[in-house]
């Protein structure tokens, strides 16, 4: 079975199934748009993903590999965010720093179904929250200047989603 | 000392480019965006960015004249409902300003008296002020006007070249209009009967165009 050697920030190197690796967009086109050869035995630097996050999305890329390709353009399914698999939504009960760490990494990674995954996982953080609750929730900067807010409160009192 | 060091470390949902936060605030509904939209400017915009076509302001002699309806933090409406009254006039400055920008304008001018309404004539500033909106709507592609049957040859007249307005609708709470002829240089409306009892008038919602044509 061929493998490949990934190196992270921290350099620490992983050996990883080729397959799994390419759930990646990122080392999927490496290796093949690229021409990196793993068989050289040199590990391909990840300078952006630390070990212990690697370490999680490889866990999640080892149980997805077999995934079929997701449908494109499904507007109803990317709306939703009840139908995250319980799977995934054990894997993803962890701290907000890590969560987002796995987010950045992902994104950095290209990993469309875990990006999506974790993108439905904040949205349901965020739902029903005061515009107060969600900076505190995710320690945000309110950066408008004096009395902005109450103004775009007030506004949006007279806004209606159009049909 | 310590406290701080972690704030530094802890990566902030800012981090993420604005593909990643539309993808997020897509999978909530109307109110979570409007709530999101006052979290901070990068997310006010965010939302007013990616699903500002989605959203429509009212303004009426109900809304809150304290409120202002600039461009507060780069935030510009698509869609737009005026009613305009003599005490609201101010809300089609707020109109004017937007115009530009607008893909769907509703617009309600009436005088308070239901009664006067087949010979009310818009005060000459409203309409001066009515004309050179209508001339500056170049992205509108939908309109509807609700006003008196005076004022309908000047709003022809005036839209006349807007090359992007698919739909327009125009309604006379007074009038019953007879007919409409397609006439190759625009449209020309033939009204039954302007002087008419407005209380034996029909009300007239007349597609002048759809997108067909």
């Amino acid at each position: 079975m061929s493998t490949i050697k990934l190196e992270t920030s921290d350099g620490v190197k992983f050996t990883v199934k080729t397959q799994v690796a390419k759930c990646s967009g990122t080392i999927r086109t490496m290796l093949e748009d690229i021409g990196i050869n793993p068989q050289d035995g040199e590990a391909i630097p990840l300078s952006n993903v630390h070990s212990t996050i690697l370490q999680k999305i490889l866990v999640w890329a080892e149980h997805h590999v077999d995934d079929p390709e997701p449908p494109r353009d499904d507007a109803d399914a990317a709306k939703r965010t009840d139908d995250i698999c319980s799977w995934d939504e054990d894997f993803l009960k962890v701290d907000q720093r890590t969560l987002f760490d796995v987010m950045l990494a992902a994104n950095y990674l290209d990993m469309k179904q875990l990006i999506a995954v974790c993108c439905k996982t904040v949205a349901n953080m965020i739902k029903g929250k005061t515009a107060d609750q969600i900076r505190k929730t995710f320690n945000i900067e309110n950066d408008f200047p004096p009395g902005d807010e109450d103004k775009i409160r007030l506004r949006n009192q007279f806004c209606e989603e159009r049909r | 000392m310590e406290m701080k060091e972690d704030k530094q470390t802890v990566p902030d949902l800012n981090d993420f480019p604005n593909e990643i936060l539309a993808l997020i605030f897509q999978h909530l509904r109307f109110s979570d965006r409007l709530r999101m939209s006052a979290v901070c400017r990068r997310w006010n915009e965010l939302v007013f960015a990616f699903f500002g076509d989605q959203i429509k302001l009212h303004l009426s002699a109900s809304t809150d004249h304290s409120v202002p309806i600039g461009k507060l933090s780069n935030r510009s409406y698509r869609h737009v409902q005026v009613f305009w009254t003599e005490d609201s006039s101010g809300w089609m400055d707020a109109v004017e300003d937007l115009a530009p920008k607008l893909f769907s304008l509703d617009l309600y001018i009436m005088p308070e008296e239901r009664g006067f309404l087949a010979k009310w004539n818009p005060p000459p500033s409203l309409m001066e002020q009515f004309l050179r909106i209508l001339a500056n709507l170049e992205s509108l592609a939908t309109l509807f006007i609700n006003t008196t049957p005076t004022t309908f040859g000047a709003v022809l007249e005036a839209i006349h070249d807007l090359t992007n307005l698919a739909t327009l609708m125009m309604e006379a709470a007074a009038v019953a209009i007879k007919s409409l002829e397609l006439q190759e240089d625009g449209i020309a409306l033939v009204m039954a009967c302007p002087d008419q009892n407005p209380l034996e008038a029909t009300t007239g919602l007349v597609p002048l165009f759809g997108t067909n044509v």
